[in-house]
């Protein structure tokens, strides 16, 4: 369980019901299968401008959901995993 | 993650041990280098750092644009070890490769952040007009961005001229501007708000920052705050507020992965709710992504702060 409150899919509303709906879409286009928005997200949900933040980068960094970026020389993924690695993320 | 970018089980122990003696394409070791010193001491880099990445083949769109994955990734990786949220059942960085909080605490002690009260020195590599980087002041995306900023600021930031050559990401640069402006909820004063970004901007010993932070907190604090959130001194006598406020944004800035349930009672402890830590976690987040990226690219003060006319 995340150590905070987090308002679900199912009790958000406005702003926040949208994002939901926009990463549950952009997560499904890129993976092919129906998916939920990951936890990551869900951090920041009892304050929707942050939310709104986190849908943001998606959209930046999917093309708003389409994931048609052209490949740069090294994956978009290794240099977010090597950002994760040297911060110790354990998520 | 890992998983599927390297599937040798024996290259990804490398990796995670030291990449640079790990068998892969010396693009992949400049990039792990870069990120390395992107997150932990992003101060240190200089022009020297960029050209390594040219001559290892990236375009300059490519250098603005591994910085700025890095400054996104940055913020996913403090909001996500901040909230302290159950692993995904794919995630492959930590357990996946047999790694765990433990190891984890063992072996990253120490991102290399200065702790409060250390001198906070400017960098000593030397600024361009603008930044280390190319750009290009033509496009639409850019103008675009431009005008909001003269709209709003009353002039564009070099922060923004640094990123012209990656344009799409300039909705999220613009929209992290405009949340760092001010508290984003109820619960967190405009007070405690400009203390942290104070604190975060000298942990990150971002020159480019800091006047922005530095004039924020004088207008809410008055001009002595600056030089007692750098010792380590309480700004507000007998605010108990303050001190679980900025412990908390020191700990993300340095080591998010610190973070425990522990420090999301502490701030109920005091009164705060979580709404208010979720505003600290990103007004910190934000804030260290966007001081990596102009430490990384070495993005030249503007003369004046980022901050509403």
């Amino acid at each position: 369980m995340a150590h905070i409150q987090i308002i679900d899919e199912a009790d958000a509303t406005g702003t926040l019901a949208e994002d939901y709906a926009f990463l549950s879409s952009s997560y499904s286009n890129a993976l092919g299968t129906e998916m939920a928005t990951p936890q990551v997200y869900r951090t920041n949900s009892v304050v929707p401008a942050y939310f709104r933040f986190g849908a943001v980068q998606n959209r930046v960094l999917t093309g708003d959901g389409a994931h048609d970026h052209a490949p740069g020389p090294v994956p978009e993924i290794m240099v977010m995993f090597a950002i994760s690695m040297y911060s110790a993320c354990f998520y | 993650m890992l998983l599927p970018l390297y599937p040798d089980p024996a290259v990804r122990q490398q990796i995670l041990e030291d990449a640079q003696s790990a068998p892969i394409p010396d693009i992949q070791k400049e990039m792990f280098r870069f990120a390395e010193r992107f997150v932990r001491n992003s101060w240190e880099m200089g022009p020297d750092d960029l050209a390594r990445l040219r001559e290892a083949g990236l375009s300059e769109a490519d250098v603005v644009s591994w910085a700025t994955l890095g400054s996104t990734q940055s913020w996913f990786t403090m909001s996500a070890d901040g909230g302290g949220i159950p692993l995904e059942g794919d995630a492959a960085v930590g357990p996946g490769v047999g790694l765990t909080r433990e190891r984890y605490e063992a072996t990253a002690e120490g991102l290399l952040a200065p702790a409060i009260g250390e001198p906070v020195t400017a960098p000593t590599a030397p600024r361009s007009e603008v930044a280390w980087v190319g750009m290009d002041l033509e496009s639409e995306g850019y103008r675009e961005a431009a005008r909001w900023a003269e709209d709003r600021y009353g002039f564009v930031p070099n922060l923004l001229r640094a990123a012209s050559l990656q344009p799409g990401y300039y909705r999220r640069h613009l929209l992290a501007l405009e949340l760092l402006e001010r508290p984003q909820s109820e619960p967190l004063s405009g007070t405690h708000h400009a203390m942290v970004r104070a604190l975060v901007s000298q942990i990150t010993r971002c020159t480019y920052s800091q006047p922005t932070a530095r004039a924020l907190l004088a207008r809410e604090c008055g001009d002595g705050a600056w030089d007692r959130i750098a010792a380590g001194e309480a700004v507000t006598d007998g605010d108990a507020q303050e001190r679980v406020v900025l412990d908390f944004a020191a700990k993300v800035a340095r080591n998010a992965y610190k973070v425990t349930e522990k420090d999301a009672q502490g701030f109920r402890d005091v009164g705060l709710d979580d709404a208010a830590y979720v505003d600290v976690l990103n007004t910190t987040s934000i804030q260290v992504a966007l001081d990596r990226m102009a430490n990384a690219l070495g993005v030249r003060p503007d003369g004046r702060p980022i901050l509403p006319r």
